[in-house]
Formats: C-alpha cells, structure tokens, sequence
C-alpha cells in the first residue's frame, strides 16, 4: 500500500495532477517555493473579526474536488498536498535536517518510524538536488526526492512499485 | 407467457403494495412510539436540528437551509420534522457524489433515533453509507482538541481570539499534528474589507457555515500571517462522543447557519456541536448576548476532567523574537544584512563565527525573510533567491537545531483573570483646599486592562467594552454616574531592531469634564485617539511617547464641541508577576470653542491577589491646568 503512494508520487502523480489541473483546490500541485500569499489585508481582517481566509475551505460534504472527497484529501494526494501548502517549512527543515514539517511529510509518504532518521539523513545531504534553484516547484522537488529515496537502501521500499 | 408476465407484474405490484402498506404501519407505529417517549422535545433533538425556544413559545432552527429540514415546516416544527425524518428513512435512493441516502445524509439523526426506537431493519432497511465511512476512516478520529488562536501584539481585538477544533489521528504524534483535519465555523463570505465584514457580520449579513480543511491551513493562517500564537486543548472525549461529533458534523455538511458577529459566531457555533456530542452539559446555553470565543474556552475546561493536555505553538513572530534573544553582538545586525542583501550567505564575516552560530544567524535570516515576505513587507523578486541561498549556507552546516524551543507562557489564556470585572472602592479628592470622601463603584463586562494582571493574556494590550464608573461623593450625598466608556482600547507595542509596531489608542465614551469658567465638572461625550512609539527596557519596562488628539461634545460648549491635542508620555513596568506599575502625564490643549489645557497625571498600581482578585491604588492629578484636583484611592478588583 504504502510502495503504491510513493511510486504514484514520483511517476503517476504527474499524469493525476496534469488531468486534475483545473479544478486542483487543495491540492497545492505546482506551488512555486517561495510563493506564497501575502496578507497584510486578510491579516487585519482576520484577525479583528475572524473571517475566513483559507484557501482550502470545504464544505463537509461537498463530493469530489480536485484531489479532496468531502473536504478529506485523498491518500494517494497526501505527500503532494502537503508539501504543495507548506514547501517554504518543508525546505527550511531539509536544510537543518530536522523539524515539524519534515517529520509530517514523512507521515504523509508512509515512512515507517525506524527509517524516519535516514529520511531526514537523506533529505538533508539532498537539499541542493531536491531545490535546485528557487522556481522549483513542490511537485518537481517531491519527484527529485522519490528519485533519490528510490536509489536509497533503506528508503527505496517507499518508491518501489 | 403473457399470462405468466402479467400474473409476475400483478406479484410485483402486489408485493410493493404490501411492503408500503408495512411501511406505512410502521412508520405510524414509529411515530406513536416517539409521541410516548416525547423524543420531539427531547433536548438531544433540540440540539441536533438547532432549535433554540422562542421568546413566546415554540421552537426556531438557527439553521437557514431548507435541505436541511424533511417536513416543509421543519424549521419551526420539532415534531413535524421528527415524523418527516422517520419517514424519509424509507428511502431506497442510491448514493451518488451529490446525492446521499437520507439515513446517510442525516446520519446523526439517523444513529439517535435508532438508538431510542430500535429500528426493525426487515421493514427499514438499514442502507450502507459508502462516502460517510470513507471520509470518516481518511480522518481517523481518535482525540478532539479545541484550537484557540489568542491574541498578537499591536491588534489588542485579537485577543478575544478564535476556536476550532482539530480533529486527531490515531497514529498522530506530537511532531505530526499538522497534518490532521479542522473543523472550523465561519462566515461565508469573499469580503475582504474588515469594516464592512463587521458590520454586516454584526447584523446577520452572511451566512455560517462548517468546513473542513488540514491544520496545516489553520496554522499558515493564524501562526504565519496573523502572527497569533496558538493554545491546543487536547480534551477528554470518550470515542462514542467523537463518533457522535463526527457524524453531526457530517449532516451539517454545507447547511447555512445564521451568522452573527457577537452570539451566533464560531465560538458559539463550537459550543453548540459540543452539546450534540456530550448530551447534559448545554455549554451553548450559558451565551445568551455575546459569545467572546476567549469565554468560551473558560467554560468548555470549566469541567475538570475535559482537559488531557495543553500544548502551546508560538506565532513565526514569536519564534523570531525568541531566536532574536539568543543572537549576540553583532548578530543581530548581521541578520538584517543577510536579509537585506547587503552581504551574502558565503561572506567572510559570517563564516568566521563558530558553526553553531552561524547555523542561528542564517536560520534566523531565513525566518526574518519569510516573516516580512508573509507581512507583505517583501517581494518574491527579493526574496526568493536570497531565502534558498540562506538554506544552501544553513544546509552545509553539520549541525542540527541550534536554537531551542519557544518556552510556553507561565500561564495559558484560561488561567488567566476572568474577563468581567466588578470593583469596589474609596478615596479622597482635594480641589482648591477642600477635601473630599467618596466611595465608587465599577462595572466592566469585558476584557482586559493594562494594568490588570497580564497572564494569559497579550503583554501591552487593552480593550475593554461598556466600562461603568458610579461614584457617591459624601458632599454631594448622592450616587452618580461618574463615567462609562462605550470602548477604550490601548496597544503599546515595543519596538526593536525587528519589529517597528506604531502604538495606539481610541476611546470614546462619557466623561465628567469642566467646561466654562466655574470649573464644575460636567457630563461630556469625548473621543479620543493616539499614536506613537514605545519602547521596551528589558521585558518588563515599556515606556511610551504619544500624541493624542480629542473632541469633547456637549451643548452648552460654543458650536457643541471642542478639540484638543497634545503629548501623552509614560510608562508601563511589571515590577513583579503580581505588580504591575503605570506613571503617565498627558496635556490636552483646546482650540477655539474652549480655551484651556487639560492635564492629567496619573500613578497606579494593581497588585495581584489571587487569579480573579486584585488591589489598585492610584493618585491622580487631574483637571485644567493650574485649578487642579488631587486624587488618592483605593480598590479592590474581583473579576468572574
């Protein structure tokens, strides 16, 4: 189950993502590290009057949308969702090799708690291949990193298919 | 053959004729049994359609959609919509992507009643809700905790905060809550101008509505852009309790509530969910005029054993501040250098410090970056290329964290004081060589004053709303209202090599001022604001410069009203946890309509007793200048 996620991340994703396009809410396919939005309006507002301002609200039972049914984002979309909406945190954890946003990117791709060191290990000595350059976006860095776990002793049983 | 097929139509017709006919008989013998059991008025019922008791008599739905309610008049009809309801459970339909059988779609209501009728499946046939099961096993639920985003600094409104809930996963830890889901009640609207979001919010302009999305979105919303730490109340559910959250939850699907700004908002809306998964304790009951969502989270833990554990997560402003109290010498300014571009990550003078420190400074950069890009403050062009070279550099470094975690506040929000406060007290007031005794009383319903103790609460912030002060003069021998501020809110937030808030005041409200020439004190509605700057000595001392500006009305001024302006300086020190200290000297001189300074000098001091208890002892000098009066007094502040 858990080899299926990860070769989806890495080969299938990019077939889901491109037919999944229009209509991606939630999904955060494509996001540009770097890129996120600025919100000194929203802050004021939010914060005086708790207004909504996400950019990822559903209805709890809205049907399918993008890669979410029913608000839930779909599992195979976990990892790509996730990283989609927090590549900033993502980076700065694979740069110091430890953190939050690293430890649940590892949830999100099924990494099982003994091989969680390697993980970040791997991420870490990786980041200049993983971010090559800042109009990286979280797809192509989560494919660069299925790459290098695939050719990783310990982390090639998340890639596999 | 044809026979054959006729006599099958005939069997056919027949068989479904008599399966209505039971269903119908057992439909009728439901309802008779919900009427012996009086399940319509049952107060988990009430709850779960969202009836709340008129002002005369019978019921009202806060809930606005008419897909909501089975019986056309569902909405006020508890008993029309319970039979309707158990009707509609009959239902063959097939779920779809849009459609969804009603035992599925009003699953709650479905698990109730069954629960209190036993439903017979042979006649009812219970029907498989595919899209419910799925989604409740993606959100694997196994803990509810209540999320409160407090208040940041220089926004004194936020403090009244926000709640949600998170729901969380079996195989969650710690270090992996930001992937879970919130549950979380807004207003439906795109409208992005603050001013007019409140006052229609106010009025009941946009609907509410439930929605679901990762914490993740919560987080980046409340922790990065608006800069709000974050308190987690893990609470003690039992798993029936977070099943039954979760299946409301899910009937309440994309239903409108109505929304208002003080009652029917998130917090209530919170509480009101609550109540459908912990039948007996009716929290939403105890709101009946406004619901602050910080008073909220003091009633949900008002229940000892709710409580599991309360984690804190500090704002990205927070963070940064923490991590700006480790840098030394020259670090700090070396930071904003790497921020600005004026030297690059690869420098020489940062590689000549040690490793560990190099790794803070560049990680704090980073951080600096990502909070003025999120403030607006700094563009993608500057800052793209500038934040992954930091990573690079920080990335080469062979350490792992350097900077310790954010310590949490000695005190969370709800160990704070109570945000109403009623005080008691008496002093002495000389003017022109006389002295006189009074004796007052205060009333304030809400939230927090400088002075009051700051636990739990935000450092350098008030606001506080409909601020009574009565006062019996023993000359006088009469009880008068001496002042009621409508709203008075201040925010002194220090400022430092980071961060450069402007400190701020506005109040308006009634206040005793003299306006001709005998110098009687008269009642007069006066408005009043200011900005300027503070500046923090250590932690504890902030002192403070601003310039005010005010308008005072009344009829029996020249034209009705006045303005003034002038310096009000001072400063707020917390000498003690329990000591807070304010000296402040303010002079207002008024223009045209009325020709005199007003000065105001003030000490005070608010000793804390205990949690909802403290002492205030103040000596003022007020009045037009050169005509004085002197002021001494004591009293005691019980907030509840």
């Amino acid at each position: 189950m858990k080899k299926i996620i990860l070769s989806a991340l890495v080969g299938v994703m990019y077939v889901g993502s491109a037919s999944a396009a229009p209509n991606n809410v939630g999904c955060g396919w494509g996001s540009m590290i770097f890129d996120g939005e600025q919100g000194m309006v929203k802050q004021v507002m939010a914060a005086t009057t708790n207004g909504t301002s996400g950019n990822q609200t559903f209805g709890i039972t809205s049907g399918t949308a993008g890669c979410a049914q029913d608000g839930v984002i779909q599992k195979y979309a976990a990892a790509d969702a996730f990283m989609g909406a927090n590549i900033e945190k993502v980076a700065r954890d694979m740069s110091v090799g430890s953190g939050e946003a690293l430890e649940t990117l590892a949830d999100t791709i099924g990494i099982k708690a003994q091989d969680k060191a390697r993980f970040f290990e791997v991420a870490k000595a990786n980041f200049d291949v993983i971010f090559p350059n800042e109009s990286v976006t979280s797809e192509a860095a989560l494919a660069s990193l299925g790459k290098i776990m695939s050719a990783d002793s310990k982390l090639a049983q998340y890639t596999a298919a | 053959m044809v026979r054959a097929l006729f006599f099958g139509f005939i069997l056919l017709i027949s068989s479904t004729l008599q399966a209505e006919t039971q269903q119908q008989a057992y439909l009728a013998a439901l309802i008779e049994r919900t009427n012996e059991k009086q399940l319509a008025v049952h107060q988990e019922w009430l709850n779960m359609v969202h009836y709340k008791p008129n002002t005369f008599s019978g019921y009202t739905s806060q809930i606005l959609t008419e897909e909501f309610f089975n019986a056309d008049d569902g909405r006020i009809n508890p008993q029309a919509e319970l039979e309707a309801t158990l009707a509609s459970f009959f239902s063959d339909e097939q779920e779809t992507d849009k459609q969804q059988n009603p035992q599925c779609r009003f699953i709650y209501r479905y698990h109730w009643l069954d629960r209190h009728l036993k439903f017979d499946n042979r006649i009812m046939p219970r029907r498989a809700c595919p899209r419910f099961n799925e989604w409740y096993k993606k959100i694997d639920p196994h803990q509810v905790t209540l999320i409160f985003p407090a208040g940041t600094d220089n926004s004194p409104s936020s403090m009244f905060g926000h709640t949600l809930f998170r729901i969380d996963r079996v195989d969650q830890t710690e270090k992996t809550r930001l992937f879970s889901y919130s549950i979380n009640f807004a207003a439906e609207t795109a409208e992005t101008n603050g001013l007019v979001f409140a006052v229609k919010g106010i009025f009941g302009g946009y609907p509410g509505r439930f929605s679901i999305m990762p914490y993740y979105e919560k987080v980046k919303q409340y922790n990065d852009m608006e800069h709000r730490d974050i308190w987690e109340y893990q609470l003690n559910l039992t798993q029936v309790e977070i099943e039954r959250l979760l299946q409301h939850s899910w009937e309440l699907g994309n239903t409108d509530f109505a929304y208002y700004f003080f009652l029917e908002n998130c917090s209530y809306q919170l509480l009101a969910l609550l109540d459908v998964a912990r039948p007996g304790h009716q929290l939403s009951d105890q709101f009946s005029v406004w619901a602050i969502p910080g008073d909220t989270v003091t009633v949900i833990l008002e229940d000892e054993k709710i409580l599991k554990k309360a984690l804190f997560r500090p704002s990205a402003k927070t963070k940064l501040r923490h991590a700006q109290s480790y840098l030394e010498g020259d670090e700090e300014e070396m930071v904003l250098d790497l921020v600005y571009g004026r030297i690059k990550p690869d420098s020489a003078e940062v590689k000549q410090l040690p490793v560990k420190r190099q790794a803070m400074v560049l990680i704090t950069a980073y951080d600096y970056l990502q909070y003025l890009f999120n403030r607006g403050e700094a563009t993608r062009e500057d800052s793209a290329g500038r934040s992954l070279e930091l990573l690079r550099a920080r990335n080469k470094l062979p350490v792992t964290n350097t900077i310790p975690p954010v310590p949490a506040p000695k005190a969370r929000f709800d160990q704070g004081h109570g945000t109403a406060r009623v005080s008691l007290g008496g002093g002495q007031i000389k003017q022109a060589g006389v002295q006189r005794n009074f004796t007052e009383i205060k009333y304030r319903p809400s939230y927090h004053s400088l002075l009051d103790n700051a636990d739990g609460y935000t450092h350098g912030a008030q606001i506080n709303f409909f601020d009574f002060t009565f006062r019996h003069d023993a000359e006088r021998d009469k009880l008068r209202l001496d002042e009621f501020m409508l709203i008075d809110i201040v925010s002194l937030a220090p400022r430092n090599n980071y961060f450069k808030p402007i400190s701020w005041k506005v109040n308006t409200g009634f206040v005793r001022r003299p306006i001709d020439d005998n110098y009687e004190d008269r009642m007069v509605y006066a408005v009043n604001g200011g900005f300027g700057l503070t500046y923090g000595l250590g932690k504890d001392l902030s002192l403070f410069t601003l310039l005010d500006v005010s308008l005072l009305f009344h009829g029996d001024i020249k034209d009705n009203y006045a303005v003034a302006a002038g310096p009000d300086v001072g400063l707020y020190w917390k000498l003690t946890d329990n000591w807070n200290l304010w000296l402040s000297g303010s002079v207002q001189h008024y223009q045209d309509n009325l020709d005199y300074a007003y000065v105001d000098y003030r000490l005070e001091n608010n000793f804390a007793l205990a949690k909802d208890l403290a002492l205030r002892l103040s000596a003022v000098e007020s009045g037009i200048r050169d005509h004085t009066e002197q002021e001494v007094s004591a009293a005691l502040h019980w907030y509840f």
